[in-house]
C-alpha cells in the first residue's frame, strides 16, 4: 500500500532528524546560565510532530531510536535516561493531543518536557542509588518550562505548513474528527 | 483552521510548574549559611564526609572509582571523571547546603548538608 510506504519513509526521515538534532544539541557549549545536563530538547519537536501526524507508535519508535543513538554514543546510562524520558514524554504528549482540547501546543510542549526531565531524574536516582539526586528536580522543572515553551511555540509557528504535508494523518482531536486506527 | 497560540490552560500549567519548582527550592533558600559538610556517596553508600570551611586550602580526593573531587575555600567540585558527557564536572563548585552534583555513570553523588543537620543526626544515633 502506497500510504504505508510513505509512512515508513517519513518515519525514517523523522528518526534521522531526531538523532541529528540531539547530536547538534550536544555540540552546543554549556551555557553559563543553564544548569549542567539541561538541554533545549530540539528533538522533542520531532516527537511532537510524530505524535501529532503519525500516531503513538511511530512517535514511541522515534523515542526508542533516539535512545539507542544516545546509548551508542554515550553509553548505557545515557540510553536508559533517554529512553525513560523520551517514552514518558511521548506518551503524555500523545495522550494530551488526543484526549483534551484545552492545552495548546505550548502547554503540551511544557507537559512533555516536564515529564521528560522527571523521567530522566527518576532513572538517575535509581542508577545512582541515592534519592538526594531528586533535589535537582526544581532546577529541571524550570528548564523544562523554558524548553517546553520553546518547543510548543516553534511547533505552533510551523504548524500551518506542516498540515499541508500530504498523506500524514491528523491525530489531533482539537480540530479534526478522530480518525480511528493506524494504517 | 485557526489554532490558539496560548490558552488559559497553558497559563495555569506553567503557573503550577513554577509554583512546584519554587516550593521545592524554598528549603534550599532558607538554609542557613553555616559550615557545610559534603557527603559523598557511591552507589548509595556514603564513602566520605568532607567538612567544607572557607579557609580551606586546595585539596583533592580520589575515590575508588577514579572520580577526583577537589575542595577549596569552602567549595567542592568534581575535578575529574571518566564519564562520557562529564555533566558532573560541568556542574562546577558547590558551596551551599542542599546543592547537589551527581555523576550518574559512576554512581557518585555529592550532597551538601548544613552542619546543624548533621549534628542532629549525630545525636539521634
Amino acid at each position: 500500500m502506497k500510504k504505508k510506504t510513505y509512512m515508513t519513509a517519513l518515519f525514517g526521515l523523522l528518526a534521522a532528524l531526531a538523532v541529528a538534532l540531539s547530536y547538534l544539541e550536544s555540540l552546543l557549549p554549556t551555557a553559563a546560565f543553564l544548569p549542567p545536563g539541561a538541554k533545549p530538547g530540539f528533538s522533542n519537536l520531532v516527537n511532537l510532530f510524530a505524535a501529532s501526524f503519525m500516531g503513538t507508535l511511530p512517535a514511541l519508535g522515534i523515542a526508542l531510536l533516539k535512545a539507542c543513538f544516545a546509548g551508542l554514543t554515550r553509553g548505557l546510562t545515557a540510553f536508559l535516561m533517554s529512553l525513560c524520558g523520551g517514552v514518558l514524554s511521548t506518551l503524555l504528549m500523545c495522550l494530551l493531543l488526543r484526549r483534551q482540547k484545552r492545552l495548546s501546543f505550548i502547554g503540551i510542549g511544557v507537559a512533555g518536557a516536564v515529564c521528560h526531565n522527571l523521567g530522566q531524574l527518576a532513572v538517575a536516582a535509581v542508577l545512582v542509588g541515592n534519592r538526594s539526586v531528586l533535589g535537582y528536580a526544581p532546577v529541571l522543572l524550570l528548564c523544562a518550562l523554558l524548553a517546553g515553551t520553546l518547543t510548543g511555540f516553534v511547533f505552533r509557528a510551523v504548524y500551518p505548513a506542516l498540515r499541508r504535508i500530504p498523506n500524514a494523518s491528523h491525530f489531533i482531536t482539537m480540530h479534526k474528527k478522530d480518525k480511528k486506527g493506524k494504517e | 483552521m485557526t489554532e490558539k497560540w496560548f490558552s488559559k490552560a497553558d497559563f495555569f500549567l506553567i503557573l503550577a510548574v513554577l509554583a512546584g519548582a519554587v516550593l521545592l527550592l524554598l528549603p534550599q533558600w532558607l538554609a542557613n549559611e553555616n559550615t557545610v559538610i559534603a557527603e559523598v556517596t557511591v552507589d548509595g553508600v556514603t564513602v566520605q564526609e568532607i567538612p567544607l570551611k572557607p579557609s580551606d586550602e586546595k585539596q583533592q580526593y580520589t575515590l575508588e572509582n577514579g572520580v577526583v573531587l577537589e575542595t577549596e575555600n569552602g567549595t567542592i567540585r568534581f575535578f575529574e571523571s571518566d564519564c562520557p558527557d562529564a555533566v558532573c564536572v560541568h556542574t562546577g563548585a558547590l558551596s551551599r547546603a542542599g546543592e547537589i552534583a551527581a555523576c550518574v555513570p559512576n554512581k557518585t553523588v555529592v550532597v551538601l548538608k548544613s552542619e546543624k543537620n548533621a549534628a542532629v543526626d549525630g545525636i539521634t544515633y
